[in-house]
Formats: structure tokens, sequence, C-alpha cells
């Protein structure tokens, strides 16, 4: 079993979400873990944000156990260089749920973080309580095409990612802190053009081709039988609307929100405001707890 | 001292409005496939005259869906002057061998050129350009890996007797048996490009290949990265061997330093503006990040950035001038480098037909003898002076 969270009781602050390491399978992965409560596994966005950041301190006092790794060749967790498809990450992913030794968790996902979130409910749909996808990838949808992330210079890229472009460095900074020291920030100024080049590669590696979709995901999403909330910003420029309301229409039940004055990256740009659509989760989450005796 | 002339068939006639990328995205409805027939013919032309004038070899490369090089596929290229040449070296370098699966094609295409030209095939590998991922969807997280592999299966295909399986982590062929075997034993001599990637060099001098720097950057990127290369090629324990290097760049003769200038420089800033435009494009994954950190240094010593002609000049991305000077200033550079081959290009961006060959002509007649005699014994590498 991992250390648990030191400190005291995180309190809608993240400065505790102190960054760990773990090995699994030999593969070396930061993370944070923080909070008491139902366990809730945070899979990051295409920009590997991870640390303390705000939305982990709300979900915390929203009486979730934020687990959130960083995947493998974001950040500073080793890549796996043996993927070859979406199956392989989605093993690695299942190990990485059994070396936290999370059975049955809330899975939330944002953007490529969502598209696996949604993979591991299909494949391991006895791993998911719950499922909050935000601004999920893993779909095409005709007519409705991702914006090609690869490549784009900021100034194309940023505006489509955040209703408040300049705050992206903001964003990343706590995933640029060193380990055990998550409230220092860099003065490296090559750390986060370094961050986003191993955060670009990691992406490519699981979505280059077919561009960040699995073409077979469709079909299986009505599988699913966990609680789903689909959460996307009405100003998404990267993912069309019409991505959140193919998964809400393929998984049964799936709840939609819309997050206003929102782009791409709403667990980041409106953290309070998604805690609070979670919150509803917990409670699902309860209710299985109580029928399957999963002691904390 | 081989030289050789080698050729990127460009597309010459971009509109003076299109300020696009010549890469990936170029539309290729301005492609005119009445000119290409025209160009192509011309630009082989120029390759076999080059053979006639007395150059060692010709070279021929691979680029995909792009303005700046119209040989998709260089074995075709190797094939069609198979048969219309008699004694040059056909350099092939390189097949870009990830987009090629599976490889062995690659092995069977170079073994054909191998046999039919009696053993004048230099068979060139490369990673390909990064533009080049793009445009095949092959992905660059997988580049370096896929090449190492299909690289490893070429030669095992050439050197182990077939039949036999090659099960590897991206080809698993049951049986690799390639029929024609190339003529050159154990097999063609192979080169590789590269961006200065020490990773690259320490490949080539693991297996004793030879290495060419890819061109259009200031001497000084040049003579940190071949001293690079003699160092990682000393320390895995071989001889000096300036036959295993290979210089690329441009070389453009004229009567006097003044006529080469006024005849070539539009030239060549239609090559820098338009035909570079584009090829800077790096795909995630498609290099360590200790090789992107090298490149980002060196983005300001290339020829895309350049807007001066006394920058060309003084930073040597093209060799332009009278004989003398672009004599002198080729042995300057074959000494420093420790070279023993050296690549021309003698067609660069628009320069038109009846200047490229007068440019092959005056160099055939007052540049190569100079450096044959300079270069009767290979230059001698500054490492084993010490």
């Amino acid at each position: 079993m991992t250390a648990p969270t030191t400190g005291p009781q995180p309190n809608g602050a993240g400065p505790s979400a102190t960054l760990r390491r773990i090995e699994v399978d030999g593969i070396g992965i930061r993370y944070v873990r923080l909070g008491q409560g139902v366990p809730l596994v945070y899979l990051h966005s295409p920009f590997g944000e991870v640390g303390a950041l705000p939305v982990f301190g709300a979900l915390a006092a929203a009486g979730f156990e934020i687990i959130a790794p960083e995947l493998p060749g974001f950040g500073q967790s080793d890549p796996v260089t043996t993927w070859q498809n979406i199956a392989d990450v989605v093993f690695t992913l299942r190990r990485i749920l059994d070396r936290f030794e999370v059975d049955r968790a809330v899975l939330v996902g944002s953007s490529l973080g969502g598209w696996l979130a949604a993979e591991i409910a299909v494949w391991f749909p006895q791993r998911v309580r719950a499922l909050a996808l935000l601004a999920p990838l893993g779909l095409r949808v005709e007519g409705a095409p991702i914006f090609q992330i690869f490549g784009a210079e900021d100034d194309a890229l940023l505006p489509r990612l955040l209703a408040r472009p300049t705050d992206f460095p903001a964003h990343l900074a706590p995933a640029l802190a060193a380990d055990d020291d998550a409230a220092e920030s860099p003065a490296d100024p090559l750390a986060l053009p370094l961050h986003l080049f191993r955060a670009m590669e990691a992406t490519a590696r699981i979505g280059w081709n077919p561009y960040l979709h699995d073409p077979r995901l469709r079909e299986r999403l009505g599988q699913i039988e966990a609680p789903t909330v689909v959460i996307r910003g009405d100003r998404d420029g990267i993912l069309p609307a019409a991505h959140a309301a193919a998964y809400a229409a393929a998984i049964p039940g799936a709840r939609r929100v819309e997050i206003a004055d929102c782009g791409h990256l709403p667990a980041l740009e409106h953290p309070e405001e998604v805690a609070r659509h979670l919150s509803p989760l917990r409670r699902h989450a309860e209710e299985d707890h109580t029928a399957s005796c999963y002691c904390m | 001292m081989d030289i050789f002339s080698f050729h990127l068939m460009p597309w010459p006639y971009l509109p003076a409005d299109y300020g696009g990328s010549a890469w990936i995205t170029v539309p290729n409805g301005l492609y005119d496939p009445g000119r290409g027939h025209d160009l192509y013919n011309r630009y082989l032309d120029e390759l076999e005259y080059a053979e006639q004038v007395g150059f060692d070899g010709l070279v021929v490369n691979e680029h995909h869906q792009t303005a700046y090089g119209s040989m998709p596929s260089p074995n075709l290229f190797a094939a069609l002057l198979a048969r219309r040449t008699s004694r040059a070296k056909i350099a092939v370098i390189g097949n870009a061998l990830p987009l090629y699966n599976p490889p062995t094609r690659v092995a069977e295409e170079f073994a054909v050129l191998d046999v039919v030209t009696g053993g004048r095939l230099i068979a060139g590998m490369v990673v390909g350009g990064g533009p080049e991922y793009y445009s095949s969807g092959v992905n660059p997280a997988q580049a370096r890996r896929r090449f190492a592999e299909a690289l490893d299966l070429v030669v095992q295909a050439w050197t182990r007797p077939g039949p036999f399986e090659f099960d590897g982590e991206f080809y698993k062929i049951p049986h690799v048996n390639p029929w024609p075997r190339p003529l050159q034993q154990p097999h063609p001599p192979v080169w590789i490009p590269g961006l200065g990637s020490l990773e690259t060099m320490e490949l080539v001098a693991a297996r004793g290949f030879s290495y060419v720097g890819l061109p259009f950057f200031h001497s000084s990127v040049f003579e940190r990265n071949y001293a690079a290369f003699r160092q990682i090629w000393l320390a895995a324990g071989r001889d000096p061997a300036p036959e295993n290097l290979g210089l690329l760049l441009p070389i453009y003769v004229a009567e006097s330093d003044a006529a080469a200038r006024a005849e070539y420089e539009e030239h060549l800033w239609y090559f820098a503006r338009k035909l570079l435009n584009g090829v800077q494009i790096v795909p995630p994954g498609y290099q360590s990040v200790q090789s992107a950190v090298r490149l980002m240094e060196n983005a300001s010593k290339y020829l895309l950035g350049v807007s001066d002609w006394e920058t060309v000049v003084s930073g040597s991305y093209a060799i332009v001038g009278s004989p003398d000077t672009v004599a002198e200033k080729l042995a300057d550079l074959i000494r420093r480098l420790g070279v023993g081959n050296l690549l021309g290009l003698f067609q660069l961006g628009s320069l038109p037909a009846h200047l490229t060959r007068a440019n092959l002509t005056l160099f055939a007649e007052q540049v190569m003898p100079k450096l044959r005699a300079e270069f009767a014994t290979p230059p001698v590498w500054p490492e084993t002076l010490v």
C-alpha cells in the first residue's frame, strides 16, 4: 500500500497535494493523493495537469479521496515506449489502479483523460463506481473534427483551449513544481516548454493516428452501467459540442452539463463548479459502497 | 575523394503570391503535370549529364507531398538512372524506412538496383522528415524505434541466408527471403543522413555505416556535428574513415564571384523562402528532448532564417563564386570536417536548366580537378594529430 496522505485534512486549497512517486510494473509514476472519502481517480488532459490543483482541493472538500497520477510519458512519469494501441494504454491504466489499490473508484477524466476513463469503463466496468467525462476526446464525429493540437502554435491553440488563454502557465504551474515542494513555482524558463514537449509526445503515442479517438469505442459505450455525467465548456474550441452529445447519447442514462464562460479544460477553469457537478456522484458511490462492503 | 551530384527535383513554379508552407498543406492544384513532364525529364538529364562530365556518383532522395522535392519514391529515379548510366554510383539517400511496411520491400528494391547496376548502389536509409509524419499518418512517437528495427530487418534480409523468420516489435514476417540478393557483399554501402542527433551518429559508428549531415546550416553547425561524429566513430574503436563521412551543400560556379552571385541569388532565395518554408515542423515524439534542444540551438543557423547574401557567403550556406573561390572554400571545409565524399546540389530552387548545366560543366572542368589533386590522399582527421 502506498503512503497515505499526510498533513491536515485538505480544506478547499491544494498545497497539501504533495507529488510522490511509485513504480508500476517498473514504470515510475508521479502522482498526488489527498483527501479522505470516496476514491476518485483523476486522469489529466493532453497538457498533463497534476499537483496542487484547486479542483483537487474542491473535490477533497466535497468528500472524495483524490488520486491523480501523471500518466506514463507526461511530466516526470516514465514513458511506456511499447504502447502501440489503445488496448496497451488501457491495460497500463488498469495496472496503475491496481497499484494504488483502488478497487472501485469514481473516474474523472479531462479531454484525453476523459477518453481513457471511458475506455476503462468499457473494459473494466467493475472498477468504475461513477464516471465524469470532461470534454472527452475519444470519438470521431463526422462533420465535427477535433481541432488539430499537434503542431498548433500557441496563438492558435490557447484561445481555443481556455476562455482566458493567458491563464495557461498558471494552470500548469503545479505540475512543474518539484517533488515534495508543491508550493514552490519553478524559475526555469525551459520547464514549461519541456513539460509540453513531453506531454505532446505522450499524447501522440496514444492518439496520433487514429487522431485522438478509438474507432471502436462508440459502439461499446452502451455497455457502461456506471452513473455518468458529461461536462463541457460552452467556449470549447478544441472539441465540438457534438462529441459531448455523442457520448451522452451512447452511454445509458448519462447526464449532460454545460459550463458557461469555459473552454476545453473545465476542471482547471471552473474547479468549484466542476466539483459541485461531481458531488452527486459521491452519493451514487456511497450507495455502491454499502452494497459492496468496500472498506476505507 | 568521391564527388557526387545531388538533386532534389524541386518545383520551381510556386506562384509569386503564394506565401504558405511548401510542405504537407501546399495545395496540389499548384502542381502542373504538363510542366512536370518537362521538369522530370530535364532533372534526369541533369543527373545523367553529371556522369558524363565526370562525377563519381548521382544522388536521389525521398520526399512526400511537397514542392521541395518531387521524388516520392527515390528508387524509381534510381531505376530510371540505372539503365541510362554505366559508371557513376547511384546513391539513394534514402528510403524513409518507417514509411514502408513491410520494410522488406526496401531490401528487395535496393537489391534489384544493386544487381541491375552491377554494384553501383549506395543504400541510404532515413527516419523521414518531420512533415512526412503528418503526410503519412505514421506515429512519430514510434519513428526512431521503427527505423532502428526496419534497418536491422533490411540488413538481415541482405546478409542472413533465407528464408528466416523475423519477429520484431513492429514487423513480424514469417518468411524473409528476398529475391534477388544484392551484388555487393556483404551488402551495399549504407549511408545515414542526420540532423546532428548523437543517437544517429552512435548507430552509424556501431554498425560501420556512413554519415552525411543534412544541409542548409551554417558551417559552424557542421563543424560541431562532424567533430561529434568523428569522436563517436573513434570511440567505437574504429580507424579514421573520411570515406564514411559526406558533406552535402549547394554549389554554384560561374566565371567570377560577381557573375555567380548575379546568376544565382534569386534562385537561392526562392529555395530558402518558398521551398524551405514548412520543413521545420517537428512532430511530437520525433526527437528526444536532447536532440530537440540541440536543434533549437541551431535554429538561428538555418538557411530558412537567413535574410542577406553576406550571411549566405560567410556561413557557407552555399558555396558560390568563381572556380578558384569555390575550390578554395570547398577544400577548406573538406579538410576541416574530415570528409571523403562531397555531395553538391548543383540545381537549387528555381535555378533554370541552362545555368544548372553551365554550373555542372564549370565545376567539372575547373573545380573537380583541383579537389582531386588536393585530396589524392584523404583529409586527415584532426583527432589523430593529437
